[in-house]
C-alpha cells in the first residue's frame, strides 16, 4: 500500500520485544468493572443481541416457527419467507453483504463490530456479569484465587460454574432450536428423549459457548480471530480508533484532586491504572493502538469518570482518529469509503430487489427416458414429461399447464388442475402432442408454460425439447 | 504480520496454556470453513441422495448426513490447518 499506513505498535508489559508478545506466559486478566455512556451502550447491545438470539426461536407466524431451518426437511422459514436449496444464491448474496458491511463499517468506524457486537464480546460480556454476581467485583475476584479453598471458595465458584453451564447448555438448546422446532425440543427435553443428533448438538454448542466466553475470552480475539489480524487493512488514518491523548496526559503521575497539573509540572494522566484494569485484554492503551485492543471502549468511560473526579476536562482516551491526533483534518469521505459503500449499497440494493421478484413457484421439466416418443396412429406423436411442480409460497395454489411452440400442440396432465400445498413438490404426468407433419428434423424446442388459475396470477415459463422420429 | 503468528520462538512459554492456544489457531479457522464447505455443499447435494447413490445399505438420516458430512470437512480443514501449522515452524529446530 502506498498510502501511510496505522501503524499498529504491539506491546505488552513484560514482553521483552513486540514478538515475543504472542506466546508471553499468559496472565489471566481481571476486567474490572465499568460504568458509563460505553457500558451503557455495550449493555444495550448485549440485551438486544442475545434477547434477539434466545426469542427469535418462540415467536409463530402461521402457527409453525417463524424461524426455523429446517435442515431435515431441506427447507429454511424466515417469517412469511420459505427458503429451497434452490435459493442458495440469496445466501451467498446476504454473505457478501455481511462481508462488506463489515469492511465499510471497520474503515468508517474501526472495530464497533468486536466492541459491541461480535458473539464472542457479547456472551464474554454475559460470563463476566455471572462471575461478578457470584465471585463479587475484580478485586474480590483476585483474592479469591489466591486464596486458599475454604468452604466460601468452593460456594463461590461452584455457583458461578452452575449459572456458566446452566447458561451455555441453555444457549446450545436454543441453537438446536433454530433447526429442530424449538417447542417440540423442550417436550423432548423434559420426557428425556432427545433425539441422539440434536443431544450432540446442544452439548456440542454449550460446550463451545463455555469454553470460549468462560475460558478463553480475550484469547480467542488475540490468538484464533482472523478479523483481528486482518482489519489492519481495512484501517487508515481517518479511521475512528480509541486513542489516549498523549500530548495532553503526559507526563503522568499522581497528585492531589483539583490540583492544575500545570502548576506541578505534569499531564492530565494521573496514572491511576484504571485504563489497564478495565481492559478484557489487558492492554495499556497509553501505548498506542494495539491489535490486541478490541474498541470496547472501557478504558474511555473509566477515564472520563476520573477526569470529572479531578475537575480536568473528559476525552483524555477518546474516540478519534490518527489524523486527529497528528492535527490534521480528518477526512471521513474518502475513495475507500466511498467505494465500500457503493458496492454495499448496489448489493444491498439487487438482494432487496431480488427478493421482492422471487417467483413463489418453479417448474422443473423432466423428459420420459424409457420412451423418447410414442407414434399414436399414423399422425401423431406423442412426449411425456414428468413436471416437478414446487410452490415456494406461504398458501396453496391451483396451476394449469399450457403447451406452445408447435402447431397444434395439446397438453394432458393428470389431474388437469393441479392443486399444490405451499412447500410441497408434487409430481405431475404431461403428455404432449402433436401432429408428425409439424415436426421437422427430429425435434424442436416447445415452451410449456405454469399459469396460476386461482387469481394470483403466477406464470413459470419452462423450454424443453420435443423429439420426433427424423426420418420424414 | 511480517513473520507467520504461529511460529513457535526462543522465549515461548511451554506448557498447557500454550497448547490450548495452538489447538485453538488450527481448530477454529478450519471449524469456520469447514461451516461454509457444509453449507455450499448440502445446499447442492441432498445427503438422502448421496447415501442412495453411495451406500445404499445403510440407514443414514439427513441429520446424520449433515453431522457426519461436517465433520468429515472439519477434519480435512484441520489436517490442511495443522499441516500449515508445522511447516510455519522453523525447520532448524532452534525452538526445541
Amino acid at each position: 500500500m502506498s498510502k501511510p499506513k496505522t501503524k499498529i505498535r504491539m506491546h505488552r508489559p513484560g514482553a521483552s520485544t513486540p514478538a515475543d508478545a504472542m506466546y508471553a506466559a499468559h496472565e489471566k486478566v481481571y476486567p474490572r468493572e465499568v460504568k458509563g455512556r460505553y457500558q451503557s451502550l455495550r449493555t444495550l447491545a448485549v440485551f438486544t443481541l442475545l434477547g434477539l438470539y434466545y426469542l427469535l426461536p418462540w415467536i409463530h407466524w402461521d402457527q409453525r416457527q417463524a424461524i426455523l431451518f429446517d435442515l431435515p426437511a431441506r427447507k429454511f422459514y424466515i417469517f412469511g419467507l420459505i427458503f429451497w436449496p434452490q435459493d442458495f444464491f440469496y445466501l451467498a448474496l446476504l454473505l457478501i453483504l455481511a462481508a462488506l458491511s463489515l469492511f465499510f463499517f471497520t474503515a468508517l468506524a474501526g472495530r464497533l463490530w468486536c466492541g459491541y457486537a461480535c458473539p464472542q464480546t457479547v456472551w464474554t460480556e454475559v460470563f463476566l456479569w455471572m462471575e461478578k454476581w457470584t465471585e463479587g467485583d475484580r478485586s474480590k475476584r483476585m483474592k479469591l484465587d489466591a486464596g486458599p479453598w475454604n468452604r466460601e471458595k468452593i460456594l463461590r465458584k461452584t455457583a458461578k460454574q452452575l449459572l456458566w453451564v446452566g447458561f451455555a447448555a441453555f444457549t446450545g438448546f436454543t441453537f438446536v432450536g433454530y433447526f429442530t422446532p424449538i417447542e417440540v425440543l423442550g417436550r423432548e427435553l423434559v420426557h428425556l428423549n432427545l433425539g441422539s443428533w440434536e443431544l450432540f448438538w446442544i452439548v456440542f454448542y454449550g460446550i463451545a459457548t463455555y469454553g470460549n466466553a468462560g475460558f478463553l475470552r480475550e484469547q480467542v480475539c488475540m490468538y484464533m480471530c482472523p478479523y483481528a489480524r486482518f482489519q489492519s487493512a481495512m484501517f487508515d488514518r481517518n479511521t475512528l480508533i480509541i486513542s489516549y491523548d498523549p500530548e495532553r496526559g503526559e507526563p503522568r503521575g499522581g497528585r492531589k484532586r483539583g490540583v492544575d497539573p500545570k502548576t506541578v509540572n505534569l499531564g492530565d494522566c494521573i496514572d491511576c491504572n484504571l485504563c489497564v484494569q478495565v481492559c478484557p485484554t489487558g492492554i495499556d492503551i497509553r501505548n498506542g493502538l494495539q491489535y490486541e485492543c478490541i474498541a470496547c471502549a472501557a478504558c474511555i468511560d473509566v477515564c472520563n469518570g476520573v477526569m470529572d473526579k479531578m475537575a480536568y476536562p473528559r476525552g483524555l482516551i477518546r474516540y478519534t482518529t490518527q489524523n486527529a491526533v497528528d492535527k490534521i483534518v480528518t477526512r471521513v469521505l474518502r475513495p475507500r469509503v466511498i467505494v465500500y459503500g457503493i458496492l454495499l449499497f448496489a448489493i444491498a440494493a439487487g438482494f432487496v430487489t431480488a427478493l421482492a421478484l422471487r417467483e413463489p413457484v418453479a417448474m422443473d421439466v423432466l423428459h420420459d427416458r424409457n420412451a423418447l416418443y410414442r407414434l399414436v396412429g399414423d399422425e401423431s406423436v406423442e412426449n411425456v414429461y414428468l413436471l416437478k411442480i414446487m410452490n415456494k409460497d406461504i398458501k396453496p395454489h391451483t396451476y394449469r399447464v399450457e403447451a406452445s411452440g408447435l402447431k397444434d400442440i395439446r397438453i394432458e396432465t393428470d389431474p388437469e388442475t393441479i392443486v399444490v400445498q405451499p412447500g410441497e413438490v408434487l409430481g405431475v404426468a404431461a403428455r404432449v402432442r402433436t401432429e408428425l407433419d409439424h415436426v421437422h428434423g427430429g425435434g424442436a424446442n416447445i415452451k410449456l408454460v405454469l399459469r396460476s388459475v386461482d387469481g394470483s396470477n403466477m406464470t413459470h415459463t419452462e423450454t424443453t425439447r420435443f423429439l420426433a422420429p427424423r426420418n420424414r | 504480520m511480517s513473520r507467520p503468528a504461529n511460529a513457535a520462538r526462543p522465549g515461548d512459554a511451554p506448557g498447557p496454556a500454550r497448547r490450548i492456544r495452538d489447538l485453538g489457531v488450527v481448530l477454529w479457522p478450519s471449524f469456520v470453513t469447514a461451516g461454509v464447505a457444509t453449507a455450499i455443499f448440502f445446499a447442492n447435494i441432498d445427503p438422502e441422495a448421496l447415501r442412495a447413490a453411495t451406500f445404499p445399505s445403510l440407514e443414514i438420516g439427513r441429520k446424520a448426513g449433515y453431522t457426519i458430512g461436517f465433520f468429515m470437512f472439519w477434519g480435512v480443514t484441520a489436517a490442511s490447518s495443522y499441516l500449515t501449522y508445522i511447516l510455519l515452524r522453523p525447520a532448524n529446530g532452534d525452538s526445541k
